[in-house]
Protein backbone atom coordinates (compact mmCIF):
# COMPACT_ATOMS: atom_id res chain seq x y z
CA UNK A 1 0.00 0.00 0.00
CA UNK A 2 1.45 3.18 -0.98
CA UNK A 3 1.42 6.32 1.33
CA UNK A 4 -1.64 8.10 -0.59
CA UNK A 5 -3.50 4.92 -0.79
CA UNK A 6 -3.41 4.77 3.48
CA UNK A 7 -3.67 8.84 3.68
CA UNK A 8 -6.75 8.18 1.77
CA UNK A 9 -8.43 5.56 3.97
CA UNK A 10 -7.20 6.90 7.09
CA UNK A 11 -8.96 10.27 5.79
CA UNK A 12 -12.58 8.29 5.05
CA UNK A 13 -12.03 5.91 7.37
CA UNK A 14 -14.61 6.01 10.78
CA UNK A 15 -11.88 6.67 13.51
CA UNK A 16 -11.97 10.26 15.78
CA UNK A 17 -10.83 13.23 13.31
CA UNK A 18 -8.33 13.61 15.77
CA UNK A 19 -6.85 10.55 15.25
CA UNK A 20 -6.95 10.75 11.56
CA UNK A 21 -5.18 13.88 11.92
CA UNK A 22 -2.31 12.39 14.21
CA UNK A 23 -2.06 9.41 11.59
CA UNK A 24 -1.37 11.51 8.65
CA UNK A 25 0.99 13.85 10.68
CA UNK A 26 3.26 10.52 11.47
CA UNK A 27 2.97 9.65 7.35
CA UNK A 28 3.85 12.99 6.43
CA UNK A 29 7.07 13.19 9.05
CA UNK A 30 8.20 9.87 7.40
CA UNK A 31 7.17 7.24 9.62
CA UNK A 32 6.62 3.83 7.81
CA UNK A 33 3.69 2.88 5.63
CA UNK A 34 3.20 -0.28 7.63
CA UNK A 35 3.88 1.10 10.90
CA UNK A 36 0.98 3.91 10.26
CA UNK A 37 -1.18 0.97 9.00
CA UNK A 38 -0.53 -1.01 12.35
CA UNK A 39 -1.62 2.16 14.59
CA UNK A 40 -4.33 2.84 12.18
CA UNK A 41 -5.60 -0.83 12.46
CA UNK A 42 -5.53 -0.51 16.49
CA UNK A 43 -7.58 2.55 16.14
CA UNK A 44 -10.27 1.04 14.13
CA UNK A 45 -10.33 -2.30 16.07
CA UNK A 46 -10.72 0.56 18.83
CA UNK A 47 -13.64 1.96 17.36
CA UNK A 48 -15.18 -1.41 16.17
CA UNK A 49 -14.72 -2.54 20.01
CA UNK A 50 -16.98 0.60 21.00
CA UNK A 51 -19.32 -0.16 18.72
CA UNK A 52 -19.56 -3.57 20.11
CA UNK A 53 -19.94 -1.77 23.47
CA UNK A 54 -22.11 0.98 22.60
CA UNK A 55 -24.53 -1.54 20.59
CA UNK A 56 -24.43 -4.00 24.00
CA UNK A 57 -25.61 -1.32 26.17
CA UNK A 58 -28.26 0.13 23.64
CA UNK A 59 -29.80 -3.51 23.19
CA UNK A 60 -29.50 -4.13 26.77
CA UNK A 61 -30.97 -0.56 27.61
CA UNK A 62 -33.85 -1.39 25.14
CA UNK A 63 -34.51 -4.70 26.59
CA UNK A 64 -34.53 -3.67 30.28
CA UNK A 65 -37.30 -0.81 29.71
CA UNK A 66 -39.48 -3.36 27.11
CA UNK A 67 -39.44 -5.58 30.14
CA UNK A 68 -40.11 -2.52 32.85
CA UNK A 69 -42.90 -1.18 30.28
CA UNK A 70 -44.03 -4.83 30.06
CA UNK A 71 -44.40 -5.28 33.45
CA UNK A 72 -45.55 -2.25 34.29
CA UNK A 73 -48.67 -2.84 31.85
CA UNK A 74 -49.28 -6.13 32.91
CA UNK A 75 -49.94 -4.93 36.05
CA UNK A 76 -52.54 -2.32 35.03
CA UNK A 77 -53.93 -5.04 33.09
CA UNK A 78 -54.30 -7.35 36.18
CA UNK A 79 -55.92 -4.73 37.85
CA UNK A 80 -58.88 -4.00 35.09
CA UNK A 81 -59.37 -7.56 35.16
CA UNK A 82 -59.89 -7.07 38.38
CA UNK A 83 -61.86 -4.86 38.11
CA UNK A 84 -63.69 -6.18 35.20
CA UNK A 85 -64.17 -9.21 37.62
CA UNK A 86 -66.20 -7.54 40.13
CA UNK A 87 -68.40 -5.72 37.85
CA UNK A 88 -69.28 -8.96 35.86
CA UNK A 89 -70.04 -10.38 39.63
CA UNK A 90 -72.93 -8.06 40.18
CA UNK A 91 -74.59 -8.13 36.87
CA UNK A 92 -77.10 -10.52 35.83
CA UNK A 93 -76.37 -13.23 32.60
CA UNK A 94 -79.19 -11.65 30.56
CA UNK A 95 -78.82 -8.26 31.25
CA UNK A 96 -76.72 -8.03 27.97
CA UNK A 97 -76.71 -3.89 27.65
CA UNK A 98 -75.10 -4.13 31.28
CA UNK A 99 -72.80 -6.73 30.06
CA UNK A 100 -72.18 -5.19 27.06
CA UNK A 101 -71.11 -1.91 28.99
CA UNK A 102 -68.61 -3.40 31.10
CA UNK A 103 -67.28 -5.11 28.41
CA UNK A 104 -66.57 -2.51 26.07
CA UNK A 105 -65.52 -0.33 29.18
CA UNK A 106 -63.00 -2.68 29.92
CA UNK A 107 -61.71 -3.14 26.21
CA UNK A 108 -61.57 0.65 25.59
CA UNK A 109 -59.24 0.84 28.91
CA UNK A 110 -56.93 -1.80 27.10
CA UNK A 111 -56.94 -0.16 23.98
CA UNK A 112 -55.82 3.16 25.97
CA UNK A 113 -53.42 1.17 27.85
CA UNK A 114 -51.89 -0.71 24.19
CA UNK A 115 -51.86 3.09 23.02
CA UNK A 116 -49.95 3.94 25.60
CA UNK A 117 -47.50 1.35 25.72
CA UNK A 118 -47.05 2.04 22.06
CA UNK A 119 -46.34 5.71 22.48
CA UNK A 120 -43.68 4.82 25.29
CA UNK A 121 -41.76 1.75 23.78
CA UNK A 122 -41.69 3.99 20.51
CA UNK A 123 -40.51 6.59 22.31
CA UNK A 124 -37.90 4.39 23.88
CA UNK A 125 -36.04 2.80 20.80
CA UNK A 126 -35.94 6.21 19.23
CA UNK A 127 -34.37 8.12 22.26
CA UNK A 128 -31.71 4.95 22.28
CA UNK A 129 -31.24 4.93 18.56
CA UNK A 130 -30.67 8.98 18.48
CA UNK A 131 -28.01 8.38 21.43
CA UNK A 132 -26.62 5.52 19.97
CA UNK B 1 -64.74 11.18 -57.80
CA UNK B 2 -68.22 10.40 -56.95
CA UNK B 3 -69.50 7.34 -58.99
CA UNK B 4 -73.39 7.97 -58.71
CA UNK B 5 -75.11 4.29 -58.15
CA UNK B 6 -78.95 3.57 -59.16
CA UNK B 7 -80.30 1.05 -57.34
CA UNK B 8 -83.47 -0.59 -57.73
CA UNK B 9 -86.28 -0.75 -55.19
CA UNK B 10 -85.20 -4.67 -54.90
CA UNK B 11 -81.46 -4.20 -53.94
CA UNK B 12 -83.06 -1.69 -51.18
CA UNK B 13 -85.17 -4.49 -49.91
CA UNK B 14 -82.79 -7.30 -50.31
CA UNK B 15 -80.28 -5.36 -48.22
CA UNK B 16 -83.02 -4.16 -45.55
CA UNK B 17 -83.57 -8.24 -45.28
CA UNK B 18 -79.66 -9.12 -44.47
CA UNK B 19 -80.11 -6.15 -42.07
CA UNK B 20 -83.03 -7.71 -40.22
CA UNK B 21 -81.73 -10.96 -40.40
CA UNK B 22 -78.52 -9.78 -38.94
CA UNK B 23 -80.51 -7.84 -36.05
CA UNK B 24 -82.52 -10.94 -35.18
CA UNK B 25 -79.89 -12.77 -35.43
CA UNK B 26 -78.15 -10.43 -33.03
CA UNK B 27 -81.24 -10.23 -30.31
CA UNK B 28 -81.28 -13.98 -30.32
CA UNK B 29 -77.85 -14.67 -29.35
CA UNK B 30 -78.78 -11.68 -26.19
CA UNK B 31 -81.40 -13.27 -25.50
CA UNK B 32 -79.77 -16.52 -24.93
CA UNK B 33 -76.67 -14.98 -22.88
CA UNK B 34 -79.64 -12.90 -21.05
CA UNK B 35 -80.96 -16.72 -20.08
CA UNK B 36 -77.91 -17.71 -19.47
CA UNK B 37 -76.99 -14.85 -17.00
CA UNK B 38 -80.60 -15.11 -15.57
CA UNK B 39 -79.64 -19.34 -14.90
CA UNK B 40 -76.43 -18.10 -13.48
CA UNK B 41 -78.29 -15.66 -11.31
CA UNK B 42 -81.35 -17.97 -10.32
CA UNK B 43 -78.11 -20.53 -9.31
CA UNK B 44 -76.07 -17.40 -7.35
CA UNK B 45 -79.10 -16.92 -5.45
CA UNK B 46 -80.33 -20.34 -4.83
CA UNK B 47 -77.22 -21.62 -2.95
CA UNK B 48 -77.36 -18.64 -0.22
CA UNK B 49 -78.55 -20.16 2.66
CA UNK B 50 -82.43 -18.05 3.33
CA UNK B 51 -83.10 -19.64 -0.01
CA UNK B 52 -81.93 -23.16 0.78
CA UNK B 53 -83.93 -22.88 3.48
CA UNK B 54 -87.02 -21.85 1.40
CA UNK B 55 -86.60 -25.00 -1.06
CA UNK B 56 -86.12 -27.27 1.77
CA UNK B 57 -89.37 -25.80 2.94
CA UNK B 58 -90.77 -27.01 -0.20
CA UNK B 59 -89.13 -29.99 -0.94
CA UNK B 60 -90.06 -31.17 2.60
CA UNK B 61 -93.66 -30.12 2.01
CA UNK B 62 -93.74 -32.09 -1.29
CA UNK B 63 -91.79 -35.20 0.01
CA UNK B 64 -94.32 -35.55 2.86
CA UNK B 65 -97.75 -33.99 1.55
CA UNK B 66 -97.71 -31.78 4.50
CA UNK B 67 -99.07 -28.34 4.48
CA UNK B 68 -95.73 -25.43 4.59
CA UNK B 69 -96.38 -24.51 7.68
CA UNK B 70 -96.00 -27.37 9.23
CA UNK B 71 -93.00 -28.06 6.97
CA UNK B 72 -91.83 -24.91 7.75
CA UNK B 73 -91.44 -25.09 11.02
CA UNK B 74 -89.79 -29.16 10.71
CA UNK B 75 -87.08 -27.53 8.67
CA UNK B 76 -86.82 -24.39 11.02
CA UNK B 77 -86.34 -27.05 13.74
CA UNK B 78 -83.64 -29.26 12.36
CA UNK B 79 -81.94 -25.99 11.70
CA UNK B 80 -82.18 -25.46 15.14
CA UNK B 81 -80.59 -28.76 15.79
CA UNK B 82 -78.06 -28.46 13.90
CA UNK B 83 -76.97 -25.69 15.12
CA UNK B 84 -77.31 -26.51 18.76
CA UNK B 85 -74.98 -30.33 17.88
CA UNK B 86 -72.55 -27.99 15.72
CA UNK B 87 -71.57 -25.44 18.88
CA UNK B 88 -72.68 -28.50 21.09
CA UNK B 89 -69.92 -30.50 20.19
CA UNK B 90 -67.27 -27.94 19.89
CA UNK B 91 -68.25 -26.42 22.78
CA UNK B 92 -67.71 -22.89 20.94
CA UNK B 93 -69.09 -20.57 18.22
CA UNK B 94 -66.76 -21.56 15.55
CA UNK B 95 -66.34 -18.61 13.20
CA UNK B 96 -68.25 -18.79 9.61
CA UNK B 97 -69.51 -22.21 11.08
CA UNK B 98 -72.32 -23.52 8.75
CA UNK B 99 -74.83 -24.19 11.14
CA UNK B 100 -74.97 -20.96 12.89
CA UNK B 101 -74.76 -19.22 9.23
CA UNK B 102 -77.98 -21.33 8.40
CA UNK B 103 -80.01 -21.13 11.38
CA UNK B 104 -79.63 -16.99 11.19
CA UNK B 105 -80.47 -17.28 7.73
CA UNK B 106 -83.14 -18.98 8.81
CA UNK B 107 -84.71 -17.07 11.46
CA UNK B 108 -83.78 -13.91 8.89
CA UNK B 109 -86.42 -16.01 6.45
CA UNK B 110 -89.46 -16.20 8.69
CA UNK B 111 -89.18 -12.96 10.77
CA UNK B 112 -88.13 -10.31 7.61
CA UNK B 113 -84.89 -8.20 7.82
CA UNK B 114 -84.99 -6.64 11.34
CA UNK B 115 -86.58 -9.71 12.77
CA UNK B 116 -83.24 -10.93 14.78
CA UNK B 117 -83.53 -7.46 16.09
CA UNK B 118 -86.35 -7.92 17.61
CA UNK B 119 -85.74 -11.09 19.18
CA UNK B 120 -82.64 -9.64 20.46
CA UNK B 121 -84.48 -7.00 21.96
CA UNK B 122 -87.14 -9.22 23.26
CA UNK B 123 -84.46 -10.97 25.40
CA UNK B 124 -83.63 -8.18 26.67
CA UNK B 125 -86.80 -6.79 27.60
CA UNK B 126 -87.74 -10.70 29.48
CA UNK B 127 -84.37 -10.03 31.21
CA UNK B 128 -86.25 -6.89 32.53
CA UNK B 129 -88.29 -8.66 34.22
CA UNK B 130 -87.03 -11.96 34.82
CA UNK B 131 -85.13 -13.74 37.77
CA UNK B 132 -81.26 -13.21 38.05
CA UNK B 133 -79.82 -16.64 35.81
CA UNK B 134 -76.59 -17.75 36.46
CA UNK B 135 -74.70 -19.91 34.68
CA UNK B 136 -72.19 -22.74 35.79
CA UNK B 137 -69.44 -23.43 33.94
CA UNK B 138 -67.53 -26.43 34.20
CA UNK B 139 -63.38 -25.89 34.37
CA UNK B 140 -64.06 -28.64 31.40
CA UNK B 141 -66.17 -26.11 29.51
CA UNK B 142 -63.67 -23.52 30.19
CA UNK B 143 -61.04 -25.78 28.70
CA UNK B 144 -63.10 -26.38 25.31
CA UNK B 145 -63.58 -22.73 24.65
CA UNK B 146 -59.08 -22.42 25.30
CA UNK B 147 -58.72 -25.39 22.77
CA UNK B 148 -60.78 -23.09 20.76
CA UNK B 149 -58.49 -20.54 21.01
CA UNK B 150 -55.33 -22.33 20.63
CA UNK B 151 -56.26 -24.12 17.38
CA UNK B 152 -57.03 -20.96 15.90
CA UNK B 153 -54.62 -18.87 17.43
CA UNK B 154 -52.01 -20.57 19.13
CA UNK B 155 -52.87 -18.58 22.68
CA UNK B 156 -55.31 -18.29 25.12
CA UNK B 157 -57.06 -15.49 26.17
CA UNK B 158 -58.04 -13.99 29.63
CA UNK B 159 -59.50 -16.08 32.46
CA UNK B 160 -62.65 -13.70 32.11
CA UNK B 161 -63.11 -14.34 28.52
CA UNK B 162 -62.72 -17.89 28.63
CA UNK B 163 -65.58 -17.99 31.44
CA UNK B 164 -67.65 -15.85 29.38
CA UNK B 165 -67.28 -17.54 26.57
CA UNK B 166 -68.06 -20.93 28.25
CA UNK B 167 -71.39 -19.45 29.98
CA UNK B 168 -72.52 -17.96 26.62
CA UNK B 169 -71.99 -21.25 24.73
CA UNK B 170 -73.35 -23.39 27.61
CA UNK B 171 -76.42 -20.83 27.77
CA UNK B 172 -76.79 -20.82 24.18
CA UNK B 173 -77.15 -24.69 24.13
CA UNK B 174 -79.64 -24.38 27.20
CA UNK B 175 -81.57 -21.74 25.98
CA UNK B 176 -82.19 -23.85 22.09
CA UNK B 177 -83.03 -27.18 24.27
CA UNK B 178 -85.82 -25.00 26.35
CA UNK B 179 -87.22 -23.71 22.88
CA UNK B 180 -87.33 -27.34 21.35
CA UNK B 181 -89.04 -28.91 24.18
CA UNK B 182 -91.07 -26.04 25.15
CA UNK B 183 -95.03 -27.05 25.01
CA UNK B 184 -95.64 -24.12 23.18
CA UNK B 185 -93.63 -24.85 20.48
CA UNK B 186 -94.70 -28.32 20.12
CA UNK B 187 -98.08 -28.00 20.42
CA UNK B 188 -97.59 -25.06 18.40
CA UNK B 189 -97.99 -25.98 14.21
CA UNK B 190 -96.78 -22.65 12.71
CA UNK B 191 -93.23 -21.74 14.25
CA UNK B 192 -93.67 -18.10 13.17
CA UNK B 193 -96.27 -17.28 15.87
CA UNK B 194 -93.59 -19.50 18.48
CA UNK B 195 -90.96 -17.29 17.41
CA UNK B 196 -93.40 -14.30 18.26
CA UNK B 197 -94.18 -15.48 21.56
CA UNK B 198 -91.88 -13.16 24.14
CA UNK B 199 -90.70 -15.87 26.02
CA UNK B 200 -89.88 -18.38 23.73
CA UNK B 201 -88.73 -15.57 21.04
CA UNK B 202 -86.82 -14.26 24.52
CA UNK B 203 -84.92 -17.75 24.02
CA UNK B 204 -83.87 -17.50 20.65
CA UNK B 205 -82.89 -13.80 21.08
CA UNK B 206 -80.77 -14.58 24.26
CA UNK B 207 -79.20 -16.94 22.20
CA UNK B 208 -78.10 -14.68 19.46
CA UNK B 209 -77.00 -12.39 21.81
CA UNK B 210 -74.72 -15.09 23.63
CA UNK B 211 -73.32 -15.67 19.99
CA UNK B 212 -72.64 -11.89 19.56
CA UNK B 213 -70.94 -11.78 22.49
CA UNK B 214 -68.40 -14.99 21.79
CA UNK B 215 -67.88 -13.05 18.46
CA UNK B 216 -67.44 -10.00 19.95
CA UNK B 217 -63.96 -11.27 21.98
CA UNK B 218 -63.04 -13.29 19.25
CA UNK B 219 -62.89 -10.05 17.17
CA UNK B 220 -61.36 -7.95 20.41
CA UNK B 221 -58.83 -11.22 20.80
CA UNK B 222 -57.33 -10.82 17.45
CA UNK B 223 -57.10 -7.50 17.41
CA UNK B 224 -55.00 -7.90 20.08
CA UNK B 225 -52.88 -10.11 18.78
CA UNK B 226 -52.23 -7.90 15.85
CA UNK B 227 -51.13 -5.54 18.03
CA UNK B 228 -48.91 -7.51 20.32
CA UNK B 229 -47.01 -9.46 16.97
CA UNK B 230 -46.73 -6.02 15.43
CA UNK B 231 -45.37 -4.42 18.73
CA UNK B 232 -42.99 -7.41 18.71
CA UNK B 233 -41.87 -7.61 15.36
CA UNK B 234 -41.25 -3.28 16.11
CA UNK B 235 -39.17 -4.27 18.59
CA UNK B 236 -37.44 -6.38 16.62
CA UNK B 237 -36.69 -4.04 14.15
CA UNK B 238 -35.64 -0.95 16.49
CA UNK B 239 -33.03 -4.43 17.62
CA UNK B 240 -31.79 -4.33 13.90
CA UNK B 241 -31.84 -0.69 13.39
CA UNK B 242 -29.29 -0.61 15.92
CA UNK B 243 -27.27 -3.00 14.27
CA UNK B 244 -27.33 -1.20 10.92
CA UNK B 245 -26.28 1.83 13.04
CA UNK B 246 -23.36 -0.17 14.26
CA UNK B 247 -22.55 -2.42 11.46
CA UNK B 248 -22.76 -0.32 8.90
CA UNK B 249 -19.29 2.06 9.31
CA UNK B 250 -17.17 -0.87 8.92
CA UNK B 251 -19.28 -2.23 6.02
CA UNK B 252 -18.68 0.46 4.43
CA UNK B 253 -15.35 1.12 5.14
CA UNK B 254 -14.45 -1.95 3.67
CA UNK B 255 -16.23 -1.85 1.11
CA UNK B 256 -14.82 1.27 -0.23
CA UNK B 257 -11.60 -1.55 -0.61
CA UNK B 258 -9.68 -1.23 2.55
CA UNK B 259 -8.11 -5.11 2.95
CA UNK B 260 -6.67 -5.28 7.19
CA UNK B 261 -3.55 -5.81 7.27
CA UNK B 262 -3.39 -8.41 10.24
CA UNK B 263 -6.71 -10.24 8.64
CA UNK B 264 -8.27 -9.96 5.04
CA UNK B 265 -10.38 -11.78 5.09
CA UNK B 266 -12.09 -9.49 7.61
CA UNK B 267 -13.44 -7.48 4.28
CA UNK B 268 -15.72 -9.82 2.82
CA UNK B 269 -17.28 -10.54 6.52
CA UNK B 270 -17.59 -6.75 7.48
CA UNK B 271 -19.83 -6.12 4.21
CA UNK B 272 -22.38 -8.25 6.53
CA UNK B 273 -23.69 -5.31 8.31
CA UNK B 274 -23.59 -5.91 12.10
CA UNK B 275 -22.47 -9.93 12.03
CA UNK B 276 -19.76 -8.79 10.20
CA UNK B 277 -18.63 -6.20 12.13
CA UNK B 278 -19.16 -8.96 15.13
CA UNK B 279 -16.91 -11.09 13.31
CA UNK B 280 -14.54 -8.54 12.50
CA UNK B 281 -14.11 -7.16 16.38
CA UNK B 282 -13.86 -10.65 17.17
CA UNK B 283 -11.18 -11.52 14.86
CA UNK B 284 -9.25 -8.67 14.98
CA UNK B 285 -9.59 -8.09 18.73
CA UNK B 286 -6.36 -9.89 20.44
CA UNK B 287 -7.25 -12.64 22.94
CA UNK B 288 -11.11 -12.44 20.71
CA UNK B 289 -12.69 -13.83 24.26
CA UNK B 290 -12.77 -10.74 25.50
CA UNK B 291 -14.59 -9.32 22.80
CA UNK B 292 -15.46 -5.67 22.74
CA UNK B 293 -13.57 -4.95 25.94
CA UNK B 294 -9.82 -5.95 24.73
CA UNK B 295 -8.69 -3.03 22.65
CA UNK B 296 -6.85 -1.49 25.42
CA UNK B 297 -4.95 -4.58 25.76
CA UNK B 298 -4.18 -4.80 22.15
CA UNK B 299 -3.28 -1.16 22.09
CA UNK B 300 -0.78 -1.58 25.08
CA UNK B 301 0.64 -4.11 23.64
CA UNK B 302 1.44 -2.33 20.48
CA UNK B 303 4.91 -1.09 19.11
CA UNK B 304 6.94 2.05 20.53
CA UNK B 305 5.45 4.02 17.71
CA UNK B 306 1.74 3.64 18.76
CA UNK B 307 2.28 4.13 22.22
CA UNK B 308 3.80 7.32 20.96
CA UNK B 309 0.87 8.03 19.03
CA UNK B 310 -1.71 7.11 21.13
Amino acid sequence: MTKEQLANYIDISFIETDKKRRLVEALSKGVSVPDVQGVFEDFLIEKINTYGDKYEKATADFESISVELDKEIKSQEDSLDKVLDEKLATVDRTDYDARNKIWDEYYAEIEKLDSSYEKRIKSAISKIIIHA
Amino acid sequence: MRVAHNYSLSFYIDRLCVVNILIIAIIHCMSKSFEAIKDLGKKMIGTDEGSQFQEKIQAYAQKYNIPPDQARKRVFMEYLQYAKDEVGSRKAFERGSGGMKSFEAALRELTGGAGIDMLKKTAKQRALTQPKQFVNTTPKDQQAVEQYYQQNYKKKPKQAVLRDSAEGVKNFDALLEKFRNDPKVANNPDIMSALLDPDLGGDIGQALLEHDMFEKHERRFESKMKFDNSMESFKKSGIETLKTVFGKPLGDFVGSGYRFARDPSIAGAARVGWEGTKYAAKTLTKGGKFLFNTVRTTLSGANAFAEAVT
